[in-house]
């Protein structure tokens, strides 16, 4: 029988990557004059969860870094040794360590072993230095090693149940059951044999699994005995109803799985709404019996499919959580006073857009650090307090999420960007509206940054965070003013399965344009429709619009094409405004976007497909590929 | 084509079952494992700047589904859609297509012995679309590569991938 070990690696580096932040977070949060011991074992936990499961896959490098880590950890939850803020560096700095390190295996690129070397070191010399000890070296003495080995393995129920007892006499053997997850229920005890058989290539942890070996079992006990009586009895017996507790709350499930209930229940409604159609043609005492069914079917399908969505969405706080850290960084390498504040963690946004979130925020968070907060002293000049305050915000209003990042530094620097944008040789005038000029830095190779630092400055970063932000369908607004600070407001839709859309007609069909492309919509006069060459453009706003015929777009039989005739619907991608010509409106609603691409191909100028109540397939329009295929001249070069 | 296809076709069991379809007055069939499903000819949305014998896609439980006229594509018999019109869904490389056809008759069994090479002309289909002939009461069946045709380029139905290489 072979199994693939490698099955396992995914849960391992997920469950790795929520142990580093749940030490990251415990750490910021601890008090270093009163740190509360179970904090400190949390700590431990997780570090000794993680060596436990690299031991398991042979990730020596991760496995040495963490026994070192979990020997100065174990010292301080013990209180033999104190905990100060130094130390707490050290620990974050060893995280970061632990983190590129757990990249390089995730990605099988080459170990960060300098940096792993380094900090091994320093955490040895703060071991040395706080207990006064000589520490033996990173690598286990052989019984130690042998001891954390069956301390994983007793975790498969690989062994008898005398065995079991005596090991949980072990303090670690109690901290190991997180370990578990790592194995689920399959681990059947068969299967934990062939895996540790599979082990044996890794020399290091050749000697634990020896003890796999039935004749070898005597040996383990005697072992691992005189290690057991060293910790009290009482902890494990503390600890484990915690982790029981914590598995009970949540299960690891495939998105994979999700997105098809997503798709089901979008189904569902589908047919509810079919159902409905054709109970409106019931009359009678069972037309309204059955009208009052499907009233009860069309609120539980509602629900159901508020509760799927809800699976998908995440606090947003996922990805707030690492700024305390960032910040505290940032503001003391760079010598400033900053304080920041998180204000609505509690919004939920889909799984997807929080990982994709994390970059653009990380990015603009470093900016108001390094380029809006101002130092200390200049603070005081301007008459502010010392410490500055970054917030960073979510709310949803709506179905959309706004994420702000607001500092209260010294705001945009209008001049210094109009000069660097006739630098660059932008087209720019003084007079230009605000909201304008600040769009001006997210043109690429744009910072206004005096110097640039390893922080920023490299103007890479804004045209970058806006790409990321419209690839997940968001936009970015800026407000700002000279001396008070600036903010960044970051719109993003609720979810990506999910679209409020304005549907429109043409000819035959039914499209969708997503409601936050759409500025408004109206009759045109005659008096507004202008000729440019072959192509037509509007007046309106005090401003000249290209306008797109969809009927001629979307090569449909039938569409209106005279302006007049029919209704422009103003539309605003990132790249440009317009106005699309449909023969009229036909509703608001939301719909589930599909993936035309699943079984055909991308199609020019539609973002996906969806499906309307009465089962037909409807275009969703994607307002930026449309804009593309705008052929008329943009607005701004209309103006006369 | 293709000793080596046909060999492919046939080498999982001695005898295959093909699903016969009639195209104008020619007979047709394909490897019975690609069908999915049959049914009538429904309502599509037309796609913008699609070839003209991609007709548009459907709603097939929620799977946005791409309708092509081998009729239009091949240029035989008479592209009429009515209440006898059927599409024939195929599974082929995890995509699902719909093919429109003027009937479905038969399920056929085949053995290698059975299949003909076939004509390098005369038949609507190029010979690389195809597996071979065969005879069926009296009939003459053409053996459709329903795979390579669906996949290739001539059709236009896959973006990306490359051309099933024969063989």
């Amino acid at each position: 029988m072979t199994i693939d070990v490698n099955q396992f690696h995914g849960v391992f580096f997920d469950e790795s990557d929520e142990h580093l932040q749940d030490m990251e977070q415990l750490l910021m949060t601890l008090d270093v004059d009163a740190p509360d011991p179970e904090e400190l074992n949390s700590i431990f936990r997780a570090a000794h969860s993680i060596k436990g499961g690299s031991g398991i896959f042979g990730f020596d490098a991760l496995m040495n870094l963490t026994h070192v880590m979990e020997n100065l950890l174990d010292k301080a939850r013990n209180q033999e040794i104190l905990v100060t803020s130094d130390i707490v560096d050290i620990f974050l700095q060893t995280l970061d360590v632990l983190k590129d390190t757990l990249t390089a295996y995730k990605e099988q690129t080459e170990l960060p072993q300098e940096q792993i070397d380094a900090s091994i070191k320093v955490l040895e010399e703060t071991l040395a230095n706080a207990s006064g000890q000589v520490v033996a070296g990173a690598h286990d003495s052989p019984e130690q090693n042998a001891e954390d080995e069956t301390n994983e393995i007793e975790g498969f129920g690989f062994f008898d149940e005398e065995e079991t007892e005596a090991q949980v006499k072990s303090e670690n053997s109690a901290d190991d059951i997180e370990g578990f997850g790592l194995f689920d229920d399959e681990a059947t005890p068969t299967k934990a044999t062939s895996d540790a058989e599979k082990k044996r290539d890794t020399s290091k942890v050749d000697e634990g699994f020896g003890f796999f070996e039935p004749e070898n079992l005597p040996v383990k006990t005697e072992s691992t005995q005189p290690a057991a009586p060293k910790q009290p009895i009482v902890k494990p017996v503390k600890t484990q109803p915690k982790a029981a507790a914590k598995e009970a709350a949540s299960i690891r499930v495939d998105t994979t799985k999700i997105d098809a209930m997503v798709n089901l229940v979008g189904e569902l409604v589908i047919t509810q709404s079919m159902l409905s159609n054709v109970g409106q043609e019931v009359e009678g005492q069972v037309g309204e019996r059955l009208q009052l069914a499907i009233d009860e079917l069309q609120r539980n399908t509602r629900e159901i499919q508020e509760s799927v969505m809800s699976m998908r969405m995440l606090p947003v706080n996922m990805t707030f959580n690492r700024f305390p850290r960032v910040v505290r960084d940032l503001s003391s390498k760079l010598g400033k006073k900053v304080d920041l504040v998180i204000q609505g963690g509690n919004t939920e946004i889909d799984k997807s857009l929080i990982e994709k979130l994390v970059d653009p925020l990380t990015h603009l968070v470093r900016n108001s650090i390094d380029h809006g907060i101002e130092s200390p002293e200049k603070r005081l000049e301007a008459g502010k307090s010392e410490n500055g305050t970054v917030i960073l915000s979510a709310e949803q209003k709506g179905s959309s999420i706004i994420i702000g990042i607001i500092d209260d530094g010294a705001g945009l620097n209008k001049a210094r960007i109009l000069e660097k944008a006739t630098q660059n040789g932008l087209a720019v005038t003084p007079d230009m509206p605000d909201s304008e000029i600040w769009q001006l830095i997210f043109q690429a190779g744009f910072s206004t940054a005096a110097e640039v630092t390893d922080v920023s400055g490299r103007g890479v970063g804004m045209d970058v965070v806006r790409r990321n932000i419209e690839s997940i369908g968001g936009r970015i607004e800026i407000e700002s003013s000279q001396g008070e600070g600036s903010a960044f407001y970051i719109h993003l839709p609720l979810t990506l399965a999910i679209v409020d859309g304005m549907c429109v007609s043409v000819g035959d069909q039914i499209f969708v344009i997503p409601l936050l492309n759409v500025i408004e919509s109206f009759q045109p006069t005659a008096s507004q429709v202008k000729t440019l060459g072959n192509d037509k453009v509007l007046w309106i706003r005090d401003q000249y619009w290209p306008l797109v015929s969809l009927t001629q777009l979307m090569q449909v039989d039938d569409g209106i094409t005279e302006p007049t005739k029919g209704i422009v619907v103003l539309l605003e991608s990132s790249k440009k405004r317009y106005g699309v010509l449909v023969d009229s409106l036909v509703g608001q609603q939301q719909v589930v976007i599909k993936s035309l691409e699943q079984h055909y191909k991308k199609v020019a100028g539609i973002a996906g497909a969806t499906i309307m109540g009465d089962g037909k397939v409807a275009m969703i329009l994607d307002a930026d590929s449309v804009a593309a295929n705008c052929t008329t001249i943009p607005n701004e070069e209309v103006s006369l | 084509m293709s000793e080596a296809a046909l060999q492919q076709a046939v080498s999982a069991s001695k005898e295959n079952e093909f699903l016969s379809f009639v195209l104008g007055n020619e007979h047709y069939a394909l490897d019975i494992t690609t069908v999915k499903e049959i049914r009538g000819y429904e309502q599509v949305t037309k796609i913008a700047n699609a070839p003209s014998f991609i007709k548009g896609v459907i709603n097939l439980r929620g799977d946005i589904v791409p309708i092509v006229d081998l009729r239009i594509k091949f240029n035989v018999g008479e592209a009429t859609y009515n209440d006898f019109t059927i599409v024939i869904m195929l599974n082929v490389h995890d995509r699902i297509v719909g093919i429109v056809v003027d009937g479905v008759s038969d399920v056929i069994r085949l053995s290698e012995e059975d299949m003909l090479p076939p004509p390098e002309f005369g038949v609507a289909f190029d010979s690389k679309y195809l597996h071979g002939l065969a005879d069926v009461e009296e009939h003459m069946v053409i053996l459709v590569n329903i795979e390579s045709l669906i996949t290739s380029n001539e059709l236009g139905l896959v973006e990306t991938k490359a051309q099933v290489v024969e063989g």
